[in-house]
């Protein structure tokens, strides 16, 4: 990710939005998916990825299912009911921030 | 381009030389760098292996692995206390819980017949506790060196399970208690009825732990694992 402050809080959010629209996913398309969207603006730091999906994993939001692809193991990653539940209110509170920053940056617009 | 078997297994090596033992995190890296691996060669066909390793592995920042061992540790160590929590709660519900309050009952009983000081019980105490932890160091130092020997995978949950490890100080802090409420007098024989009552409960409460940790758990370790790593049952 851009070395900056205002996306490392954000990478939660990153993960659970793009796994509830596209259900499952392996840690390395999470990275490639994230550059494709932002024209490769932004890039997420594999070395903070993981750490994210196993702790995400461990509070129960995120499930895990392995496949075999050609020689190597996979491991793919998806919401579990508990994890929908937590990306909506993740994302109602993105919402509000965003439209806070709005009023404050530019008041005239928000209004 | 593809990644081949050899490479594959140069990519193994490649995480246990950067500290990753653990197979479970070695797989999801392992295929977290082949992939960039061919990814970088549909862009540039002639890149050799190794350079195009090197250049992947650069991505995970100047600590490298370190920051996913450390958080993969610290998430299975939770889920681990927690799994021991629920088997100790197991015997607070009937019928095992019948079998803690005699146990309980049965020590108070004994401490009362008994004329030792607190000092001599907190020295038993002390000693079984290293006992334990002597025994333990022993049988895991042939466990590991078997495994080794039969090049066997190692999985990170497994070893916590079996060598206690987050669980070793976690179930000794009952002792620090036992510091703290023990009564400064000659005999426990003599002390308050409910300190008395107080300290057999922990002590039980705590052989316990220690028998969930070194015994129940280990017996369904296979059951456990394989509801942790759902490719436990892909690896040969």
């Amino acid at each position: 990710m851009s070395n900056n402050q205002l996306y490392r809080g954000s990478l939660t959010t990153i993960i659970m939005r793009l796994l509830e629209q596209e259900g499952k996913m392996y840690g390395y398309e999470i990275t490639q998916k994230v550059k494709e969207i932002t024209g490769g603006r932004m890039d997420i730091k594999e070395g903070a990825l993981y750490p994210s999906l196993h702790k995400l994993e461990s509070e129960g939001h995120l499930k895990v299912a392995a496949e075999k692809v050609e020689n190597r193991i996979r491991k793919y990653y998806s919401l579990t009911p508990q994890g929908k539940k937590q990306t909506v209110a993740m994302l109602a509170e993105l919402k509000e921030y965003m439209e806070n920053m709005q009023a404050i940056i530019n008041p005239k617009l928000a209004l | 381009m593809k990644i081949n078997d050899s490479q594959l297994e140069q990519l193994f090596s490649f995480t246990r030389k950067h500290y990753v033992e653990w197979y479970d995190l070695q797989s999801e890296l392992v295929d977290h760098l082949a992939n960039g691996i061919e990814q970088q060669w549909k862009d540039n066909t002639s890149l050799n292996f190794e350079d195009a390793l090197q250049k992947e592995f650069k991505k995970f920042g100047i600590f490298g692995f370190m920051n996913v061992v450390e958080e993969r540790q610290k998430s299975l160590g939770k889920k681990y206390s927690k799994l021991i929590w629920k088997h100790v709660l197991g015997f607070f519900k009937i019928p095992r819980i019948f079998m803690l309050v005699l146990f309980s009952f049965l020590v108070f009983y004994l401490l009362r017949l008994l004329t030792i000081t607190p000092d001599y019980f907190l020295g038993i105490l002390v000693i079984l506790c290293f006992g334990y932890f002597a025994i333990l160091i022993v049988s895991n130092y042939r466990k590991r060196k078997r495994a080794e020997e039969s090049g066997e995978k190692k999985w990170l949950f497994k070893d916590m399970i079996m060598q206690q490890g987050v669980g070793l100080g976690f179930g000794l802090i009952p002792i620090h208690i036992f510091n703290i409420i023990m009564p400064n007098t000659e005999s426990l024989a003599t002390s308050n009825d409910y300190v008395l009552g107080g300290i057999s409960f922990l002590f039980v409460l705590m052989c316990i732990m220690i028998y969930v940790m070194l015994v129940e758990i280990p017996k369904r370790a296979e059951e456990y694992l394989q509801e942790t790593y759902p490719e436990y049952q892909l690896v040969d």
